[in-house]
């Protein structure tokens, strides 16, 4: 067949032949003499994931293809090379992110896209009534809540990056109404005597004093420099000054200032680009403290410090990564601090700790993903009420017959030992997935659950959405489990709400009891 | 698998293909069997059985029906094909139709049980259609099967078309299943077909999934006529580059394993009438429903009532073919419908009129049934063609068309719309291409594997904020 074929033809259909073998073979030339460890994902802030041993039983084998291919993605052969070159294509041919993380802004600058973000930096996801409403119920319920026990609330948000460099940012991403904080603290100013500290204007006040690589916001990061954190910092404890007046933010002359030892903040390592995209980290420490800590300040999930001299109030803050930064500059205020990297306050903590105030602290952006839950403690029981009043059960476990319904993810094991349903949970991942529900419209859903754990920690239900459709950390309502055996009731607002939930017990490694789990239908609170 | 993933990439295709083609005669076909049913259980192993059985059932069956040209083991043939696919595809649907019938009635629902929870086999539907096609040509005389199991199995599960076709007449490939050679210039332009192929899937398709899921996973009122028209227009190029992208990559490999399998897609967004795109696009599952459901059911024999009739029927399959929903129901009948007026004297309109306007109608006429195609059902349809058809600006709308526009994605829609022009087929229309342009063409395939397997790659690229266990 190929015998009359020309020569130029025949010799470009080896050209052919030799580039596919070379697209093909390369890879996995690569694979048997380079280190794995060169080109997985660790760039990626995530585990590679691991070789599946030989299957010895029929579902181990039936797993063993999707678990050979999550290993092979983050090993194959120049995976980095391949990766390195499409990013870079990307990032400097097409001038777009890598990643749909990220969006790029003028100078190549980056931008959190993450979670809807920009739509609310746009003003196009606005906080409905109802949740406005929710937001304004369950901060009222906390601020009571902890009066009774002698502790001063505050809720503080924190601007992110594109609402300080918001001229950064392509044309197309213009403002079309306020963000979700600038409405909720509005509201929140007009209807309610919460007050929000809202840090927007002192961080955009001191974009003012950018000179060069002196910054507010890293430029291939998405959170704020020092002194972006700075700025936030002296509007925080100015407002907590009204309750404290012994408070004072300390000088700009209390800190030194020099380069870090890193670049702070920066996704170039993570699209694969370190040495193209370089930024300056001017890290801030306060040149004489009072206050001592151990750890990692900058990393820990969990910051406790203490003054020698014991002088101020006790605080606990509840609060994200912005933070961190200024963990050792509210230290100073403090004679006993404990910042915990969450978003839930936990009771028992504030029982144990007894502070004189409680503080959350959230970037803006954090109101897209978090859905307002009070405690069972602050909520007074009323949730676990409406659940009992409500005829409409759309879901119930069966305890004592083989449970189909229910399914778990690869984390995780279901098992019956004796008659009771128990969750074994094998990796920090591990999900108990619900049916799929057909629910009425307009409905919020109420998920009891009656657990016997070994220990406290958290308890989540993930929800789907149209707009977030698969399960993910990213929708959910939250509270805490007191370990022991307990009824938990948490709400789903049904407005987003589509079909698929699962329960997330917390990273820990353990076993749960479940007794009975169950999913009513009721109209929402509001 | 699918043909993007590294491990298919980087893996199965290279051992597949060097293996085939030092391996001679019978084992050839052994090793392409075990591959191909390695293949499909590597995507769906709790089936294997089931296409182990389809292959067993159906190659006696066909025996049977090929000695006897027994009516009975045709009925019985079609019975246990259908019904397997209507249990694995259609329980769960018709489950829930049945609970909301019987809520509407008032009636009692105790009887339905618990909704059958049946994960749909990969490929179900394609294989069904083979072994089906095969039996009643047998009937019909216009195929013999042969008896050995290994080809007819090769024949179902050959792993290029598996997943996601082109539907292959067995007639087609008999021969080629007992004896087939691959020359160099076979087997280059086997690859050439493939990078085509896998260059439409990763570059273009994947390019343009992001802006229809966004837009689609919002509420339609809250996007403007323009971005709605944008997404349903992204849509149709993602849906085509994707569908014809797999079967120009099944097409390339089956010829780089001595297969010739017929074309599939011939360009059909360039058409000017619904008619004319049925012409075009998926052309074996058209020829499928054409040869063994409408003309069977009367054709253009029986009278323009008869004809019509068909026409629905054959429309409504197609629909429901493609998943099952309402949603895919509604878009086969809009399909007939449309099909139903261009017969009735549109057709004859479009084609006296300018050119211009027959593609204008196309274009129209072919968004508004991908809307059905791609909501999640029919309220959410209904209300992406408000926003489709919305004259005035409602007040509501927060998503402008530029929202979801960047660099990458205006060059894959520019691309994509360039891409689906026929330009081969009017570049050939003029003579043979010159050694230059064949060369050119060459380097352009050979940068379309390098930046395809780049994209390839890009789908293990996972990055988190923080470091995520």
């Amino acid at each position: 067949m190929s015998t009359g074929t020309p020569r130029p033809a025949r010799a470009r259909d080896f050209a052919i032949l030799a580039a596919f073998a070379l697209g093909l073979g390369a890879p996995l030339v690569d694979l048997a003499l380079r280190s794995s460890d060169a080109r997985g994902p660790a760039r990626e802030l995530r585990s590679a994931a691991k070789l599946p041993s030989t299957p010895q039983s029929l579902e181990e084998a039936v797993a063993f293809p999707r678990q050979f291919d999550n290993w092979y993605e983050d090993h194959f052969g120049l995976r980095d090379v391949l990766l390195r070159t499409h990013n870079r294509a990307k990032w400097l041919g097409l001038g777009v992110s890598p990643t749909p993380k990220l969006v790029l802004g003028h100078s190549g600058w980056v931008f959190s896209s993450e979670g809807f973000a920009l739509d609310d930096h746009r003003g196009a996801a606005p906080l409905s009534p109802g949740a406005l409403e929710a937001w304004r119920t369950m901060l009222e319920q906390r601020r009571d809540w902890l009066a009774q026990r002698g502790v001063h609330y505050v809720f503080a948000i924190a601007p992110y990056k594109s609402q300080v460099y918001n001229d950064e940012l392509e044309p197309r991403f213009a403002r079309l109404g306020p963000a979700r904080n600038q409405q909720l603290a509005e509201f929140m100013a007009g209807n309610s005597s919460v007050r929000i500290v809202d840090l927007e204007s002192a961080v955009r006040a001191a974009r003012a004093d950018d000179k060069g690589d002196d910054l507010t916001y890293f430029p291939y990061g998405t959170h704020w420099t020092d002194r972006g954190a700075y700025a936030g910092y002296v509007e925080l404890v100015s407002a907590l000054a009204e309750r404290f007046p012994e408070l004072t933010p300390l000088p700009r002359e209390a800190f030194e200032v020099r380069d870090g030892p890193t670049q702070g903040d920066s996704w170039a390592g993570r699209v694969y680009l370190e040495g193209l995209l370089e930024q300056r980290n001017l890290e801030w420490r306060v040149r004489t403290p009072s206050a001592r800590y151990s750890g990692n300040f900058r990393e820990d999930p969990q910051f406790v410090s203490d003054r020698a001299d014991r002088a101020g109030p006790r605080a606990l803050v509840y609060h994200d990564s912005f933070t961190l930064p200024m963990r050792p500059w509210l230290a100073e205020h403090f004679s006993h601090l404990v910042c915990d990297w969450t978003h839930t306050p936990i009771v028992q903590r504030i029982e144990a700790e007894k502070p004189d105030v409680l503080i959350q602290i959230y970037n803006g952006y954090t109101l897209m993903q978090l859905t307002p839950h009070a405690l069972r403690e602050e909520d007074g029981g009323r949730r676990a009420a409406r659940f009992d009043a409500s005829t409409q059960t759309l879901w119930r476990m069966e305890q004592g017959r083989e449970e189909t319904s229910l399914s778990v993810n690869e984390g995780a094991q279901l098992a019956r030992p004796d008659g009771v349903l128990e969750l074994t949970r094998e990796s920090p991942a591990s999900l108990l997935f619900l049916p799929r529900l057909n629910y009425p419209p307009g409905a919020n859903l109420l998920v009891a659950c009656e657990l016997e754990g070994d220990e406290p920690g958290k308890l989540q239900v993930l929800y789907c959405t149209r707009r977030l459709p698969r399960i993910d950390r990213r929708q959910y309502v939250e509270t805490q489990r007191l370990g022991g055996r307990e009824r938990l009731v948490l709400e789903v607002p049904a407005a987003d709400f589509v079909e698929r939930m699962a329960i997330w017990l917390g990273p820990r490694k353990g076993r749960t009891r479940i007794h009975a789990l169950e999913v009513r239908a009721v109209a929402p609170p509001h | 698998m699918v043909f993007s993933s590294p491990t298919f990439l980087f893996g199965f295709l290279p051992a597949v293909l060097l293996a085939h083609t030092v391996l001679r005669g019978a084992p050839r076909n052994w090793l392409l069997l075990l591959a191909s049913l390695s293949f499909y259980a590597w995507g769906e192993g709790r089936y294997i059985a089931l296409m182990l059985a389809s292959i067993v059932v159906n190659h006696a069956l066909g025996l049977w029906i090929q000695r006897s040209r027994s009516a009975l083991a045709l009925g019985l043939a079609v019975a246990l094909n259908l019904g397997a696919l209507g249990f694995y595809k259609y329980s769960g649907w018709l489950w829930d139709n049945a609970l909301a019938l019987c809520e509407a009635l008032g009636g009692a629902t105790a009887w339905l049980g618990p909704r059958p929870e049946v994960v749909l086999p990969l490929g179900i539907s394609f294989f069904t259609f083979q072994a089906l096609s095969t039996l009643v040509d047998v009937r019909r005389g216009d195929a013999r099967l042969s008896a050995n199991p290994l080809e007819f199995g090769l024949y179902i599960a050959c792993f290029p078309q598996l997943i996601a076709g082109p539907i292959v007449r067995y007639s087609d490939i008999a021969q080629q299943l007992v004896r087939r050679s691959v020359g160099v210039a076979d087997f280059a332009d086997g690859l050439r077909r493939f990078a085509i192929g896998l260059g439409k899937k990763t570059l273009l398709a994947n390019s343009l999934a992001p802006l229809v899921d966004e837009a689609f996973a919002l509420d339609p009122a809250q996007l403007t006529c323009a971005a709605g028209w944008l997404a349903i227009s992204a849509w149709c190029l993602q849906i085509y580059f994707d569908f014809s992208g797999y079967s120009d990559m099944a097409i390339g490999l089956g010829r780089c394993l001595g297969f010739s399998y017929a074309e599939n897609f011939e360009h059909p967004l360039a058409s000017r009438s619904i008619t004319e795109f049925w012409r075009r696009w998926h052309i074996s599952l058209s020829t499928f429903f054409r040869d063994y459901v409408y003309i069977p059911l009367g054709g253009n024999r029986r009278g323009k009532a008869r004809m019509y009739a068909a026409l629905v029927c054959v429309f409504a399959l197609t629909g429901l073919w493609h998943g099952a929903a309402w949603t895919f129901v509604v878009f086969g009948l809009y399909h007939g419908a449309v099909m139903l007026l261009e017969r009735a004297g549109v057709g004859r309109a479009l084609s006296a009129g300018p050119r211009w306007l027959a593609h204008v109608y196309f274009f129209v006429a072919v968004n508004v049934g991908w809307v059905f195609f791609r909501a999640d059902d029919l309220p959410h349809a209904g209300a992406f063609l408000q926003t489709l058809f919305r004259v005035l600006p409602s007040g509501a709308e927060l998503h402008p068309a530029r929202v979801f526009l960047d660099t990458e994605r205006c060059l894959a829609l520019v691309l994509g719309v360039l891409c689906a022009l026929p330009w081969v087929r009017w570049a050939r229309e003029r003579g043979e291409p010159s050694p230059a342009v064949a060369l050119a063409c060459d380097v352009g395939v050979v940068a379309l594997i390098g930046a395809s397997l780049l994209c390839a790659a890009a789908g293990a690229y996972d990055p988190f904020i923080y470091f995520r266990f």
